[in-house]
């Protein structure tokens, strides 16, 4: 594993679904954190949910954390957290599960996550803990296998969760992960400061011998973007997500091509491998302004119910994926 | 018959209330919850008024500090009725107990200085005392082992299991001791909740009234932080209305914002009818907005915006707006009107403020003057103040007192051909010429024929104008 992780402000564990390994990841990054002594700041965006192993009666691991952690929950988790906890604060963050309540461990023990259910919430949370504590490394855990906590700033280190559970079909699970692979590692671009703050006020900024921002007609109308851009522009911005719907607009434009198109963080684009690869062929070059950087791919090739992937889906993604690509079981 | 919100919004009490800034839960709940101070309570709006003069006149930066101390509080009203119902405290709200003696520590010690004997919290260290077994003073909350003698061994061998049960799951002799081990902590941890809150149960009511004087604080600072941003004064209860220099801050600042101001107003009001008479150029419907905000600032223990203010409590406030009349037509309008004046005429003997913006413009002129002025005369002798804009002549006659709007200070000289393009520039010119202010005049003074004047004004022909005198002489004749 890198080191790098350890050293990081903050740590994010994404999954592409359940099931992929991100708790077994998680106790085994405190594991290795031990002999580091660095105190440790967990929360989840949203909930997982302990039900599964109930249902599937598979070993799920639990967070393990040593005396010192500083562990945000939701206040109706804190009985299930079955270690001695010392209240810190009530964050007045509200959750489906109670408010966000953050607290130090007096021992070692388990404990379960559900936190915020935004990144903006999530974010404020952070703040919060970096008021108690500005050195511990930060971890969140992106519950749900959404890939959002990864972007929007909150995470400077990314770890990516896959494996068997994602779907049964290997080839998919193959190509959704080196997606999100490489859209977690997309060329980070830096706007001129005057073109940033243009951008911010509207919707869209298209850059060629001169510069152009408004803002869309409707959500996500792109036609008017569409009909500004000439031949001699080389950047379009977008302000907020960008889908399969738009691109797939854009890409109906046989002039529009040579281009970068500006994303804020990876997670804003929606967009599936054929389009993806539909951009790269007319030279589109999706680019983010805003850096995560994708430190490591897990694999949990064990399916909960069924046989699970072979040694080769490792293989493939370590040939296909030039980030550390590791076996959960084998950590 | 009280002011509605929609009435509250209209006048500008709406305006001011989103500015005032309490910074507790409790403040906050305070000003929405309250109500007009009633005649018989002239004490309490006394002492409403000096807490907020109190404030007004202290310190910025002990004002400051005062602030600070409220933002820590947090909302535990919740928790208190659960407490004193006999309900059991979590972890959590435990914390929160001792999160606000805390922060009641904190206020106290800061409130103590000023040596206001209404600011005094009731000391809450015998609480936080009970939640810090420890002694160390610290922010924090978790159930000590001080608290029962097993949690200490309990906690030793649940680690010790904990770290079996990690490193093996498949350990099934550990993982049924753990079992164990947790179920004898979990209930040693309830009777620990069970006894705390025997033991807090007793200071409910003491936490209430600390609650209360948070709110009470809070809303006080905010008052007084409202009267300096708008500069107001301190209202003094008296029998009849005297205001001089009145202001209405909302009109002030949606009139900044097209770059004219507001020219403040002095009006008086005793029992009976007094009319308001005057050139209709928009001056007189804002002068009632004026004096209903200001009338209702004070019977909510607020300062005013005034020179100076004298008003007596009333046990109600009605006000029929213009506008509100012009939004239904014909006899539904008319009908409504109608029921408003039955209702308060047989609460006349009550010290009520009634404020009406041209009555009865529902029906037609002729009948409509005679139900003002019998209005007005039915008013002569009653307990309540009532105030009538209206532009029918005659009808002041039948009043206490009649005021009426300076109006067009148009200097005859002035008067010129404006041609077409200039229309704009003359109606600009016209405006300035306004006097809004009110002057108390006789009963026999007759409405103001400024229509006419700004007809000659904007350059209607002089024909036109003599048609007009010579139908006016007519109707005048007839009265």
């Amino acid at each position: 594993m890198p080191s790098r992780l350890l050293q990081a402000e903050s740590v994010a564990i994404v999954g592409l679904e359940k099931n992929t390994g991100k708790t077994t990841f998680l106790n085994y990054l405190i594991e290795q954190n031990r002999t580091g002594q660095r105190r440790l700041a967990l929360t989840s965006i949203g909930y997982d949910g302990e039900a599964t192993d109930l249902v599937t009666k598979t070993a799920k691991p639990r967070i393990y954390v040593p005396k010192g952690t500083l562990t945000a929950t939701a206040r109706r988790l804190l009985p299930r957290s079955k270690v001695e906890k010392d209240i810190l604060l009530l964050s007045g963050i509200p959750s489906s599960l109670g408010e966000i309540v953050i607290f130090q461990t007096l021992d070692d023990g388990f404990v379960e996550l559900a936190g915020p259910a935004t990144i903006e919430q999530t974010k404020q949370l952070k703040d919060m803990i970096r008021a108690l504590d500005d050195e511990a490394l930060f971890i969140v855990d992106g519950a749900l296998s959404r890939l959002s906590s990864a972007g929007h700033g909150l995470a400077e280190e990314i770890v990516l969760c896959t494996g068997a559970s994602v779907h049964p079909d290997q080839t998919k699970v193959l190509e959704e992960t080196v997606l999100a692979a490489e859209l977690l590692q997309l060329p980070v671009v830096s706007l001129p400061e005057d073109q940033s703050k243009l951008l911010a006020q509207n919707d869209y900024l298209i850059a060629g011998d001169d510069v152009r921002a408004d803002r869309f007609n409707g959500p996500l109308d792109i036609t008017q973007l569409i009909e500004q851009v000439t031949p001699s522009d080389d950047l379009i911005a977008l302000n907020g997500v960008i889908t399969q719907e738009m691109l797939h607009e854009l890409l109906g434009v046989p002039a529009i091509e040579n281009i970068r198109l500006v994303g804020q963080d990876p997670t804003r684009f929606f967009v599936d491998q054929p389009t993806f690869d539909r951009l790269k062929r007319r030279n589109i070059l999706l680019q983010v302004a805003q850096a995560s950087h994708l430190a490591l791919v897990v694999v949990n090739p064990s399916a909960p119910r069924g046989p699970g992937f072979g040694p080769d889906f490792l293989e493939t993604l370590k040939r296909r994926i030039d980030v550390p690509v590791i076996d959960v079981r084998r950590m | 018959m009280e002011l509605t919100p929609q009435d509250h919004t209209e006048i500008g009490f709406e305006w001011l209330m989103h500015r005032l800034e309490t910074i507790t839960p409790y403040g906050t709940d305070r000003a929405r919850e309250q109500t007009p101070y009633r005649p018989d309570q002239a004490p309490e709006l006394e002492a409403e008024l000096s807490a907020v003069e109190f404030f007004h006149q202290l310190d910025p930066i002990k004002l400051r500090r005062i602030s600070g101390a409220l933002t820590a509080f947090k909302d535990i009203r919740r928790s208190l009725e659960r407490l004193g119902h006999g309900g059991v405290f979590d972890e959590v709200e435990f914390y929160e107990i001792k999160f606000f003696c805390y922060h009641t520590e904190v206020l106290r010690a800061i409130v103590s200085e000023l040596k206001n004997p209404r600011l005094q919290l009731i000391p809450t260290d015998e609480i936080f005392e009970i939640l810090d077994p420890q002694a160390n003073k610290r922010l924090t909350f978790h159930f000590y082992n001080e608290y029962d003698e097993r949690l200490e061994g309990l906690r030793a061998d649940k680690r010790r299991l904990d770290r079996l049960y990690y490193q093996d799951a498949g350990n099934l002799v550990a993982m049924n001791e753990r079992g164990k081990v947790i179920a004898q902590l979990d209930d040693v941890t309830w009777e620990v909740r069970q006894t705390l809150s025997r033991r807090l149960r007793p200071f409910v009511q003491r936490l209430k009234e600390n609650i209360a004087t948070v709110a009470r604080i809070d809303h006080w600072l905010a008052k007084a932080q409202l009267a300096k941003q708008y500069g107001g004064v301190r209202p003094s209860l008296q029998p009849t209305v005297l205001a001089r220099g009145m202001r209405n801050p909302w009109i002030e600042a949606v009139l900044r914002d097209k770059h004219r101001s507001l020219q403040p107003i002095d009006i008086a009001l005793d029992k009976g009818c007094t009319v308001l008479t005057g050139a209709n150029m928009g001056g007189k419907s804002v002068s009632l907005k004026t004096l209903l905000l200001n009338v209702e600032l004070f019977r909510h223990g607020y300062y005013v915006y005034a020179k100076e203010l004298c008003c007596p409590l009333f046990s109600y406030v009605s006000y029929q707006a213009q506008d509100q009349a012009s939004l239904e037509q014909g006899l539904s309008s008319f009908g409504r009107e109608v029921v408003m004046m039955r209702d308060i005429m047989t609460r006349r003997q009550e010290p009520g403020l009634i404020v009406l913006d041209e009555p009865a413009r529902g029906t037609n002129p002729s009948e409509a003057s005679a139900i003002v002025t019998a209005l007005c005369q039915s008013y002569r002798e009653a307990n309540s103040m009532l105030l009538i804009v209206t532009h029918f002549p005659g009808v002041a006659r039948a009043a206490n007192r009649h005021f009426q709007m300076s109006g067009l200070r148009l200097d005859t000289d002035t008067i010129r051909d404006w041609s077409e393009t200039e229309s704009e520039e003359a109606l600009a010119y016209l405006e300035r010429q306004m006097d809004y202010r009110l002057v108390e005049v006789s009963a026999d003074q007759a409405v103001p024929h400024e229509g006419i004047r700004v007809m000659q004004f904007l350059g209607m022909p002089e024909s036109f104008i003599d048609t007009i005198k010579q139908y006016l002489g007519e109707e005048n004749d007839e009265t």
